[in-house]
């Protein structure tokens, strides 16, 4: 029904002075994604002409180099040092919902505290009631409920009759988990009474407690990111589709926006509860709620909501191009949506929802080698410590660019040389190589209907990880045969995400005589824009990805600009993190002052450097060396600056010096006789320097 | 010339090259009676991910189930970047292609669906046509000069839901949602063709509504003269779509071609008392001229992005039109709320 009343926001009240909380320091499940959404959010209040004052001790970070914020604290996020901040600078405002469950949970403590009403500050944004609502999965459970939305039913119970009682009420099959014992151990799936009623008498042995739940097994998971202004509007920015099914954490999954396997009646249908949802809380601002969806019927239960800005909306304000922490800061300061422009046209409303005209596959990127003893199974905890987006007009094309994305020597989906690690027999647990031991899987002859059966992931999504695996069969036997590759086939391969590397290893050829061959056949990949609608509007904005199913540019590159390519770091790793991103936005801060203009390659939504209002074209590209040739092919920089993005950028050196590509600052020679080993030891031996046995 | 691959029916084909810009609902939208006579291109890339639904089953009130819209495909050829053969859904019974064919409408991908797209964006919409070898090449037709309307409207009169309040559906190319939401919300739904003399029902209904269609609103000269003997009787009336465009004539302003339309998921629509702003779905090649709208009326509702007219209602009047789709199916629930209201008012 329709919603009548509708608020005025108290413009007459904006906030002369607002503190922001930062995530503090990187940790697994709070990244760089924070010093992304804090400092657009920063930007957005200095545009309103508030002073900033901000709290966050990473000193890694954008938005605590100066220039951003009015006061910067290089202080712990807690509610001991805040509060201090406080006294000393009594501001109006308070922003918490842009440093990650950190900064939420220091709002929050202060809130009970009473030292937010000691010195009149106010929560700007969603109101704190509303924070403590869905941070508690109790009351969290029973407001749903009480909205007629559906919610994994649970219960937990003491003992054996107990444990049988909840699960009638639940309806067979249950998960039954034990309480307070390590690594799980007890729990599973019981079909009937009997099952659970030996499952239950062997749990108590050990716990004290069971909690007995609904069994979601299987289903979809599915997230929406939703924003609300103070007047009751709302907009669904984008929603995203785990391929991995429920049981797999979002931040463990490999996930797809916009969904792929979901009917309009679906989309909408979720879209309608998130709506729901959000004002039921009274949120405003910017809102992560996540959904099961049942693949075999229209059931669906709301798992989750998150009343803050997190790493999923990062990465989809990256898919869209819709700047939603901007936005949000906005909204917290009684701005309207309809108020409020798209920038990236500056015509068109900001209160739309983004049409997309691509795919984007997000891949979470592990470290765990360097944990020594860490399981290599994943699971509903989060072990990843970063992500890579690939942006691609096919699901095969961005699946192919993201595997290469992480680094690691991956070559795509097929033809790497590392050792899965996996057993195919059972690729029904989750670990990080587990795509890939699906992709082998495919190619000894397993079925997409078995490992459906084993692994929950939609057969959409293995049928197409099954195409890449025939093509490359394809293009292995047209590298058999005499004569120069098929134009045709080769358009189809690259269309499928292959890299001239991959097609190289399997017909036998190099990387180099593929990309020669490529181009005399016209096989080569076009420019096109992220615009948030499709194309209907034109933009100003140079967001850009590159793709092979097009045939023509959307940009002609601007001549007589003197550019310069700036490559960034690629996924957060242990030993490599946010402060190449800071390295990569200064490079670019200080190119514009000196009247360059540059572009950015980089493929981590997690960034500041993959900020497209940043002042730089930004390429959301494979740091590989095919990409980047192809980049330096359409814009013809002056050279590129390598320096700034870490280990990966580094090892291009020698193969940009080779293609003629000037390389800016140390030669690349000197970067490889430091990088490899073998030629660093040497000249320690010449130089007669002492180095280690 | 865009040289792609061909699904669906292998067949050349002629007709008025548009773009919609929603990601998913292509079973809802080449349903839509609206698509008659044009080559529907998506700009969301991958088609065909969740199949079509079938056998097709009946659903309450004898009304197709979703996302049936009507019991044909009306869009003359589809075009997308990247046709996915394969399909996964609970409710898919056959793939895209396969329904394509079965119905003879041709489709063809892997093409620069946004490099057409901005070709159509900067020249309007345009006449195109799929080619195929070995076939005749067809001439190119603009659908727009004849009546479509009568192509695709209702051949007799047929009722849905009994035992409700008694509302009229004249139907110039109707979605089926607008019937299966009006009878839930508890009406009779009475559809009616285009044409058809409403003056025996008229007695017995509570109100009219005018439903969506192809084509020019200006060849659909009966529905306009029906919409003005209806405000004579202070028959209470809501118009979408085709039928807020025929309204509008009938209320004496003006309507006129836009360049390329609006077709999309995603079109923001001020309400112009209170400023509420709501996502809407859409499928429109014509639009009425907000500044014709004669004394008596105002504009309801107006397009955040564009600032063309999105809806209009009468002073005093029971008179109202919305050019987005209330019904929504393909695109954003949200503004059923127009539905709730009429009924609640004619009740």
């Amino acid at each position: 029904m329709r919603a009548r009343a509708r608020r005025q926001p108290d413009r007459g009240d904006r906030p002369m002075r607002v503190l922001v909380l930062g995530s503090g320091a990187l940790k697994i499940g709070e990244a760089g994604e924070f010093d992304y959404s804090g400092s657009q959010a920063i930007k957005a209040l200095k545009e309103e002409g508030v002073e900033v004052w901000l709290v966050n001790p990473n000193i890694a970070t954008i938005q605590t180099s100066p220039g951003l914020a009015d006061r910067i604290f290089l202080l712990p996020v807690t509610p001991h040092f805040v509060s201090r901040v406080i006294a000393l600078g009594k501001p109006d405002g308070i922003l918490l919902s842009f440093g990650g469950q950190t900064a939420l949970n220091c709002g929050l403590a202060l809130h009970r505290e009473g030292v937010l009403r000691r010195h009149r500050v106010r929560v700007l944004g969603t109101p704190i009631a509303a924070i403590e609502k869905t941070e508690d999965r109790a009351v969290f459970a029973r407001a749903l409920r009480s909205i007629g939305v559906d919610v994994p039913r649970s219960g937990a119970a003491g003992d054996v009759s107990a444990v049988l009682h909840e699960a009638r009420r639940i309806g067979y099959p249950v998960m039954m988990r034990t309480a307070f014992t390590l690594g799980g151990r007890g729990s599973g799936i019981a079909r009937t009474e009997g099952d659970l009623r030996r499952m239950a008498t062997e749990a108590f042995t050990t716990s004290p407690q069971v909690l007995v739940e609904e069994d979601l097994t299987g289903w979809k998971e599915v997230e929406y990111e939703v924003v609300r202004d103070a007047a009751d509007n709302c907009i669904t920015v984008c929603n995203m589709e785990n391929v991995d099914p429920l049981g797999v954490h979002t931040g463990e999954s490999i996930v797809v926006a916009p969904s792929q396997t979901l009917t309009d009646e679906e989309y909408f249908a979720l879209r309608a509860l998130a709506f729901k949802v959000i004002r039921h809380f009274g949120i405003v601002g910017e809102c992560n709620i996540q959904f099961a969806l049942d693949p075999r019927s229209n059931g669906y239960r709301v798992i989750e909501v998150n009343a803050r800005l997190s790493r999923s909306s990062a990465l989809a304000s990256k898919a869209t191009g819709y700047p939603l922490a901007r936005i949000a800061a906005k909204l917290a300061l009684g701005h309207l949506l309809p108020d409020l422009k798209n920038s990236m046209n500056d015509t068109t409303t900001a209160c739309f929802e983004p049409a997309l005209d691509y795919m984007v596959v997000k891949m979470p990127k592990w470290d765990l080698e360097k944990f020594q003893g860490a399981s290599h199974f994943i699971g509903s905890e989060m072990k990843s410590v970063g992500e890579v987006m690939a942006i691609g007009r096919s699901f095969e094309e961005a699946l192919q660019k993201g595997c290469r994305m992480l680094g690691d020597g991956i070559r795509g989906l097929v033809g790497n040389d590392f050792n899965i690690r996996q057993s195919l027999k059972d690729v029904s647990q989750p670990t990080p190589r587990r795509v890939f031991a699906l992709a082998e899987a495919l190619s000894r002859g397993r079925t997409v209907a078995d490992l459906h059966a084993s692994t929950g992931i939609d057969p959409w999504f293995l049928e197409k990880m099954k195409r890449i695996v025939t093509l490359r069969a394809r293009i292995e036997a047209a590298g058999r045969r005499r004569g120069a590759l098929e134009a045709g086939l080769l358009r189809l391969v690259k269309q499928a995400g292959f890299s001239d590397d991959q097609i190289a290893a399997f017909t036998g050829r190099t990387p180099a005589a593929v990309a020669r061959r490529r181009m005399v056949a016209g096989v080569v990949p076009v420019v096109k824009q992220i615009d948030t609608l499709a194309a209907e509007w034109p933009v100003k904005t140079n967001y850009l990805y590159t793709t092979y199913h097009g045939t023509e540019d959307d940009l002609v590159p601007a001549d007589g600009e003197r550019k310069v390519l700036v490559l960034g770091s690629g996924a957060y790793r242990i030993g490599s993190s946010v402060e190449f991103d800071w390295c990569c936005v200064s490079a670019t801060e200080a190119l514009r002052r000196l009247g360059y203009s540059p572009i950015v390659i980089n493929c981590n939504p997690e960034t500041v450097s993959t900020d497209y209002d940043m002042g730089h074209t930004l390429y959301f590209e494979e740091l590989t060396f095919e990409r980047i040739h192809d980049v330096c092919m359409k814009e013809r920089p002056l050279g590129v600056l390598l320096a700034f993005g870490g280990q990966i950028p580094n090892n291009h050196a020698l193969a940009c010096a080779a293609a003629g590509i000037p390389v800016f600052g140390t030669h690349p020679q000197d970067i490889d006789r430091a990088e490899d080993r073998h030629k660093f030891s040497s000249l320690l031996d010449r130089l007669g320097v002492p180095q280690p046995a | 010339m865009f040289p792609g691959v061909s699904f669906g029916a292998p067949r050349p084909v002629a007709g008025e090259v548009v773009f919609t810009t929603g990601m998913v609902g292509y079973p809802e939208a080449l349903t839509d009676p609206s698509y008659l006579g044009q080559i529907l291109l998506f700009t969301y890339p991958s088609l065909g991910n969740y199949g079509v639904p079938s056998p097709r089953r009946q659903g309450e009130n004898g009304l197709p189930d979703r996302p049936w819209e009507s019991d044909r495909i009306h869009a003359s050829g589809v075009v997308c970047a990247a046709y996915s053969e394969n399909y996964s859904h609970h409710t898919a019974g056959a793939s895209l292609g396969a329904w394509l064919a079965d119905e003879s409408v041709p489709g063809l991908t892997g093409i620069d669906t946004r490099a057409l797209t901005k070709r159509i964006r900067t020249h309007g919409a345009l006449l195109g046509r799929i080619e195929m070898d070995g076939h005749a090449v067809p001439e190119f037709v603009d659908p727009n000069e004849r009546n479509l309307v009568a192509d695709v409207s209702a051949r007799e009169v047929v009722r849905y839901g009994r035992g409700g309040v008694p509302v009229v559906l004249i139907d110039c190319g109707r979605k089926n949602n607008q019937a299966r939401m009006l009878v839930r919300m508890g009406a009779e739904v009475i559809v009616v063709p285009w044409d058809h003399d409403v003056r025996s029902l008229a007695r017995q209904c509570a109100g009219v509504v005018i439903s969506n269609g192809p084509g020019d609103p200006r060849l659909a000269a009966a529905t306009v003269a029906t919409a003005r003997w209806l405000m004579r009787r202070k028959i209470p009336i809501l118009g979408i779509c085709l039928g807020h465009q025929l309204l509008a004539l009938a209320a004496g302003a003006r309507t006129y071609k836009m360049k390329f339309g609006h077709r999309a998921h995603n079109q923001p629509c001020v309400e112009a008392r209170g400023g509420r702003c709501y996502q809407t779905s859409q499928n429109h090649g014509y639009a009425v001229d907000g500044a014709s709208l004669p004394r008596g009326w105002e504009t309801w509702f107006r397009n955040a992005n564009d600032g063309s007219n999105e809806g209009i209602r009468h002073h005093s009047g029971p008179w109202r039109s919305v050019q987005f789709h209330p019904e929504a199916a393909p695109g954003p629930t949200g503004t059923e709320w127009i539905l709730e209201e009429f009924l609640e008012e004619i009740r």
